[in-house]
């Protein structure tokens, strides 16, 4: 394909006809099919083209080349990446060349587009020591314009590309840019001067520095003062709005970034910000109270981690700020919802925010402002009333927030407006803010109504039915809350309490709940699901072994009605009409809920398991019919449905525990089915974690079907995609799977000595993978790769302990010298000690690895006595004895004193 | 509160749904079982060396078997399989208080007894908690130590019962705690000296003040003896002929029975600490009552018949227990 044909098929693409349109991307498609490199280079010089008559059709070769550089997608990202270092280096560099001339475009389409490939090309090629020139080029486009409207629009399409590549770079967490970030700032603040009489170019700078703040806070501290200077003149200038929110959105970066040395210049900022808020367009204001909550964000995780170093700064300002903010939560956008996003929105979010930080002294500075207005006509101000009492619900001490306004009342309030029955937007609007502050006080100051819960509970569902989608999911909220609090209340109680604070509403919530998730609309605003987590909050508080006054409910209601209509309407997600993917999906969400319910209501039952064993007529228990549905629904083949049909099961499973048995002939090949779904990862977790609560509960009885699962469980472990998958994948296979092995081995003692030798490998490998793993990470911190390595070194402990634990119970039952089966350099000098000698660098391991590292020194040197010594007597070793000895953490200590004994 | 991807924020937006959570509750509680799985295998081995170690007089703490613990049930379940010798001494089984031990004050410690079924808490749960509990050189004073132990994030209902020094306040306030998640009932005593071994069985106590069940649960052998739980057993007396037919026993051959009118002698003149052989017990009467539970494990100690003949003749009560240390320290005192 040559110029010519590719600028044709560029314009073409834009055609309103479909046939022009779909033949043009095929021939783009298959020109670069024949011949990638040729193909990135057409369109690099199309793009460049200034005889080129299609600006559009040049801003699209620009976005097709940016395509081919990067994707979403992780691994087609790296993947992209890779082809393109792979082509020769000088296409590239033509590539390059002519992205970079793009950049002085008369158009700006193309000069942004030219900017976006070429920051994709620097964030391959920069981390690699490539294009070291680019970033210098750029920086004399901004400090040295040519003299012409070419000079010009290069500067701004120039600092437009330094934000950019700061941005992508900030994320990569490399330090590729670290010489070059002074030069960088210099040249950015240069384009907010005073003296720069081009918008477009101070709203590059002014956009290019809140990027360019993120990655350069080292070097930023010299410069600091007069950037401050430029930004608070850039916040006021008079010309731009667009100029005064990046400015102000620089300060916010500031704020985060730079909040141990902003002392010297609150008093103007809070200045600055308070007459922003007050005056400004919406935009603007809303980046002033941004820079609000970034800095009630830095303090609160100062305060609460104790970590000194707070400047009280929220504290010293609540007082002017608070009137500001709530005058702006009362400048509504006419039709605002939950999902609005404007002033009065930020300004209720930045109030939550400094309630957090000043906590109690909130109260005083917003509760006479609430009562004043909360009965107002204005509705304005009655919504922003409603909405500030919900904002302080976290934060306060809730004794002082009932004693600072009469919390009765204030409740009443709310459920008037609540019961009001008007379909005014604005009506609507104060009911569903009504419904979040009813919502806030449920969840954060349970005390506040503990005592009213058989009045309140009523009051809700009554206006559950009638509320819309968006109310009524913060009113099944209310009851969520009211739920899960009730039963910390319980736990927490010194004796248990008999009587049961939901007896007289509980059936009748249940039947609200329900009927909330038939209601036709159920399916707006996630409402169903929403329902049915509150259904099954409410659920758990029925537990007779925390609240003995719970039984009758269990007794008379779960058991003979709850759990067989739940059951009957699982049956009936069997009989629905599948048509096509919807019809599919909307079947197995019914399905998950239902199974979530059910095995709510089982895991309540501890204690009462003959209900569950006991046969009726037809000769089945109610077991047995929840089991057939259960393994039923595994056919749909739809993962959230499944995750919950295996939770269901496995809640049976630890209720029947031996009892068990009988359905491991229709259950074991569907288990062995969901543990090789390792491309289904959280199903596949699930699945190896109900392995290991089988072996727990049917103990030796488990051997007799441990074949299938085992093969499973390690061909699973020595899929490569495993590996691979970790970091997307936050429910871990493979530290399961170690885990599991040693859970089998604990039930099944003697008979696991046909799968050992394969446990201790796959043990092996493991361990290399946690020595590899903490190898990458000296290299650079990445968060997710540190939980995993975590999680996997506790997996692998798990592992041995339990292989160890096993083999010396077979021992004690009479198998000679099964022990010896451990000493072996498999197990010990190439496994788990290699381990545990790599804990010696106090980066490589956490409270808990140490822990198992201790417990499984211990168990090795109670089990081989002297034997052992020779092998524990490294430098390593005593290394991490220390650590563990020199831990704050007591279980850490008492564990190796306890393991000192015997080393 | 939540903020969209473009960094815009409405408190109000609604909160996303935690489904996953039941998954995690999943995870959590198969992790906090496996820890205590393991500390069960520490505790149940590692003890052979231990020659030193006096086998306590082993007495099933009632009702545990109908605890709500796995691992509680895990171990009744191996209690039944396993040799019993594999386990006398291991688990930390009380004896009954007839008597208030010496230097109470000096060498022991006090904690609330959960009521009857101990709640939830299983049995070795907390002995693997005493485990850790006697590693430690010091035993701080109660409230920090047993405030850890209450947080109520703490997702498995493991609760180390709070200890405190057996002088006039610790004692009054293990009798009148409310800071525990248990129904107190009785106290139990821990003798201090044993914490720094692992494996020496320590000296524990309980006592009740009120209401000690009426009935004790023994062992009937082949031959018609009933006997105790203590090692080496003690023969309480032997079934008369014609009661022999009407005993019925659960699969551990265990019933229970009321006694009425107990009395030993030993056969040498060491006393109650350190028992050589059985000692001699003469009954005035025994009745069979009932089978024992199905999961009733192991019989009652000795000790717990005396208790009960102790409360019908001449109860120790709290009164006594305090006067006694307050006795036994005044009379130490420099």
């Amino acid at each position: 394909m040559d110029a010519t044909t590719i600028r044709q098929a560029l314009i073409a693409t834009t055609n309103p006809d479909a046939t022009v349109r779909n033949a043009a991307e095929a021939q783009l498609k298959q020109s670069f099919e024949t011949d990638p490199a040729n193909h990135l280079f057409l369109l690099s010089q199309e793009l460049a083209d200034e005889s080129s008559p299609s600006a559009q059709g040049r801003a699209l070769a620009g976005i097709l080349l940016k395509n081919y550089m990067t994707s979403k997608e992780h691994q087609q990202a790296v993947k992209l990446a890779n082809d393109w270092m792979s082509l020769n280096p000088e296409i590239r560099n033509k590539v390059k060349a002519n992205s970079v001339n793009a950049l002085g475009s008369t158009q700006k389409d193309v000069r942004l587009a030219s900017a976006q490939v070429i920051s994709k090309i620097a964030t391959i090629e920069l981390p690699k020591q490539q294009w070291e020139d680019l970033v210098q080029a750029l920086l004399s486009f901004v400090v040295k314009p040519e003299a012409n409207p070419s000079g010009v629009a290069k500067k701004e399409a120039a600092l437009h590309t330094i934000g950019y590549i700061c941005e992508e770079i900030a994320q990569l967490e490399t330090d590729c840019l670290h010489s070059k970030s002074n030069d960088i700032l210099t040249a950015v603040v240069a384009g907010m001067r005073t003296e720069e009489q081009d918008l477009n170019i101070k709203i590059a700078a002014t956009q290019a520095l809140a990027n360019a703040l993120e990655f350069a806070d080292r070097n930023f501290q010299a410069s600091l003062p007069n950037a401050e200077r430029l930004i608070c003149e850039a916040c006021t200038t008079q010309a731009s709005e667009q100029v005064r929110e990046n400015a102000f959105q620089c300060l916010g970066r500031i704020a985060e970034l730079y909040y141990d040395r902003l002392l010297q210049y609150m008093q103007a900022l809070l200045e600055l910000t308070i007459s922003a808020i007050s005056t400004q367009p919406d935009a603007v204001a809303r980046q002033a109270i941004a820079f609000w909550i970034q800095i009630c964000d830095v303090e609160y995780d100062r305060l609460l981690d104790g970590e000194s170093g707070c400047n009280n700064f929220v504290k010293g300002a609540a007082q002017y700020l608070i009137p500001v903010l709530l005058t702006a939560m009362a400048q509504q956008e006419e039709g605002q919802d939950d999902e609005s996003f404007n002033k009065s929105t930020e300004a209720a979010f930045c109030l939550a925010s400094i309630s957090q930080v000043i906590r109690d002294e909130v109260v005083e500075k917003v509760v006479p402002w609430v009562g004043q207005h909360v009965r107002e006509s204005n509705w304005r101000l009655c919504e922003a009333a409603i909405v500030a009492f919900g904002c302080i619900m976290d934060g306060p001490d809730d004794q002082l927030l009932t004693q600072a306004m009469n919390a009765t009342q204030m409740l009443d309030n709310v459920l008037a407006y609540l019961k009001k029955d008007s379909q005014d937007t604005e009506q609507l609007l104060i009911k569903n803010s009504s419904a979040w502050t009813l919502m806030r006080v449920c969840e954060m100051n349970f005390n506040f109504i503990k005592d009213h819960l058989e009045q309140l509970v009523p009051q809700i569902c009554m206006v559950i039915p009638g509320a819309e989608p968006k109310t009524a999911n913060h009113l099944c909220w209310c009851i969520h809350h009211i739920s899960s609090n009730l039963v910390a209340f319980l736990e927490d109680l010194p004796t248990a309490l008999n009587q049961f604070p939901l007896s007289n509403v509980f059936v009748s919530t249940v039947e609200c709940l329900i009927a909330t998730g038939d209601r036709q609309d159920a399916s707006e605003d996630n409402l169903r699901a929403t329902a049915y987590e509150a259904l099954n909050a409410l659920i758990a508080t029925a537990n007779p072994s925390k609240c003995p006054g719970a039984t009758p409910v269990v007794e008379s209601f779960i058991v003979p009605v709850l759990l067989p209509m739940l059951g009957e309407r699982l049956n009936q997600t069997f009989t629905m009409q599948v048509l096509n993917a919807d019809d599919n999906n909307t079947r197995s969400e019914w399905q998950s809920f239902f199974c979530g319910a059910i095995q709510t209501c089982i895991g309540n039952m501890s204690g009462k398991t003959d209900v569950l064993m006991v046969a009726d007529a037809s000769g089945l228990s109610l077991a047995d019919k929840l089991m057939t549905l259960f393994l039923q629904v595994f056919s749909s083949q739809n993962t959230m449905a499944a995750q919950e049909a295996l939770l269901a099961v496995d809640t049976v499973l630890n209720v029947l525990e031996q009892g068990f048995q009988r359905y491991m002939a229709s259950f074991g090949p569907i288990l062995v089915s969901c543990v090789h779904a390792c491309h289904d990862a959280p199903l596949c977790v699930l699945a190896v974690t109900t392995v290991s609560d089988l072996a727990r509960c049917l103990e030796g009885n488990v051997t007799q079907y441990c074949d299938p699962l085992v093969e499973a469980l390690l061909t699973v472990f020595h899929r490569a995609e495993v590996d691979a998958d970790y970091v997307q994948v936050h429910d871990y296979i493979k530290p399961a799977i170690c885990s599991s092995f040693g859970d089998i081995a604990m039930a099944i003692t003697k008979d696991m000595e046909k799968y050992l030798q394969y446990w201790f490998r796959a043990l092996q490998a493991a361990c290399q993978t946690c020595l590899k793993l903490q190898n990458d990470l000296a290299a650079g911190e990445d968060e997710d790769m540190r939980n995993y390595l975590t999680a996997l070194t506790e997996g692998v402990f798990d592992g041995y302990v339990g292989i160890l634990h096993g083999l010396k119970q077979a021992e004690k039952d009479g198998t000679a010298r099964a022990v010896e089966a451990f000493f072996t350099p498999v197990a010990l000098k190439e496994g788990c000690l290699v381990l545990i000698e790599s804990m010696s660098n106090v980066n490589n391991s956490t409270e808990e690895t140490l822990k198992k590292a201790v417990g499984l020194l211990g168990d090795l040197g109670e089990t081989y006595q002297e034997r052992i010594k020779p092998h524990l007597n490294s430098q390593a070793i005593m290394e991490v004895l220390k650590q563990a000895s020199d831990s704050d953490d007591k279980e850490t200590k008492d564990l190796t004193m306890w393991a000192r004994k015997y080393l | 509160m939540a903020t969209n991807a473009k960094g815009e924020r409405n408190v109000k937006k609604a909160m996303a749904i935690d489904q996953r959570r039941r998954q995690r509750q999943m995870l959590d509680r198969q992790r906090s079982e496996r820890k205590d799985r393991v500390m069960l295998a520490r505790m149940m081995g590692g003890e052979e060396e231990g020659e030193d170690e006096r086998q306590a007089p082993a007495a099933s703490p009632e009702g545990q078997a109908d605890s709500k613990s796995k691992a509680s049930r895990a171990h009744n379940r191996k209690q039944v399989d396993l040799d019993e010798d594999t386990w006398k001494g291991k688990m930390m089984m009380p004896d009954w208080m007839i008597e208030v031990p010496d230097e109470l004050q000096n060498k022991w410690l006090v904690a609330p007894r959960p009521q009857g079924c101990w709640k939830g808490h299983a049995v070795y749960d907390c002995s693997a908690d005493f485990r850790l509990f006697w590693l430690q050189q010091k035993i701080s004073e109660d409230a920090a130590f047993a405030a850890q132990f209450h947080e109520h994030n703490n997702p498995f209902p493991l609760h180390i019962l709070p200890w405190y020094f057996c002088d006039m306040n610790g004692i009054e306030s293990a009798y009148r705690t409310l800071s525990c998640p248990f129904v107190r009932d009785g106290l139990q005593f821990l003798h201090r000296e044993s914490h720094y071994e692992i494996g020496l069985t320590p000296l524990m106590l309980l006592w009740k003040d009120m209401q000690c069940g009426q009935v004790v649960c023994l062992r009937v052998m082949e031959d018609g003896a009933l006997t105790t739980s203590d090692d080496p057993a003690v023969v309480i007396t032997r079934a008369p002929d014609e009661q022999k037919q009407i005993i019925q026993t659960n699969s551990d051959k265990l019933a229970l029975f009321k006694i009425a009118g107990i009395s030993i002698t030993y056969p040498d003149n060491c006393n109650e600490m350190s028992v050589s052989g059985p000692p001699d017990v003469t009954v005035e009467a025994i009745e069979f009552f009932s089978p024992a539970a199905a999961k009733r494990a192991d019989a009652d100690s000795l000790s717990k018949a005396l208790f009960q003949q102790a409360l019908r003749t001449q109860p120790l009560s709290i009164e006594d227990i305090v006067n006694t240390a307050m006795a036994q320290v005044a009379c130490c005192a420099p």
